[in-house]
């Protein structure tokens, strides 16, 4: 996806969850 | 679902399990039930099947839509067909049935008539949604005033069963379907 699209998953889940904590962590870090 | 059904998936979806179950079914029940049940039925009389062939043909003349020409996003499921799968299965035992029941199919007129029809999941028609009331459009139209030019990252969620997975959200192929352009036109 181009631009600062991050896309997130409809459903909340143990997956989902560590992909919300990569995205945070990339963000803190940047 | 497939993000872009060709030909081949039309097809996989046209004789789906699902409606070869349907005609199998339809022509079990009309070799079953006696005649004289079809010839009671008064009123309210027996669908035609001019109206069985419209039913059985708007979810794949819908589902044309959805194919690459007429318009960039794509969305291909073979739960279309669901709505369809009744009037298969009757329009199939009417066509097995004796010429002496009322239901006597005319499948070239209600296969003209299906295509000359509007869309029944239209939803892009100018001031007419099957979506809903909510404002998508005008959500997306704030969240970008809200933007501006700023690089700033926007975290989306589109609203479709098959984003439930992190897999279905980052995938190249789906993510023109699940966060396509008219919903979106901030991308």
């Amino acid at each position: 996806m181009p631009g600062h699209l991050i896309p997130l998953p409809n459903a909340m889940n143990a997956e989902t969850e560590l992909y919300l904590e990569n995205i945070v962590l990339a963000a803190n870090s940047a | 679902m497939t993000a872009s059904p060709r030909s081949k998936g039309f097809l996989a979806g046209v004789a789906s399990p699902l409606l070869l179950g349907s005609i199998v079914i339809g022509l079990l029940l009309f070799a079953w039930l006696p005649p004289v049940a079809w010839h009671s039925l008064e009123p309210p009389a027996p669908p035609t099947g001019a109206f069985l062939a419209l039913w059985t043909l708007i979810p794949p003349r819908d589902s044309l839509r959805h194919f690459p020409w007429p318009q960039p996003t794509k969305l291909f499921a073979e739960r279309y067909y669901l709505t369809s799968a009744p009037a298969l299965a009757l329009l199939a035992g009417a066509v097995s049935a004796p010429r002496s029941s009322r239901l006597a199919p005319r499948p070239p007129g209600g296969f003209l008539g299906s295509y000359l029809c509007p869309p029944p999941t239209g939803g892009s028609m100018k001031g007419f949604s099957f979506r809903g009331t909510v404002d998508w459009k005008g959500g997306i139209r704030t969240l970008r005033e809200q933007i501006g030019s700023a690089p700033t990252p926007v975290l989306a969620v589109p609203g479709f069963n098959e984003a439930a997975t992190v897999a279905a959200v980052t995938d190249p192929r789906l993510t023109e379907v699940l966060f396509f352009r008219p919903i979106f036109p901030i991308f």
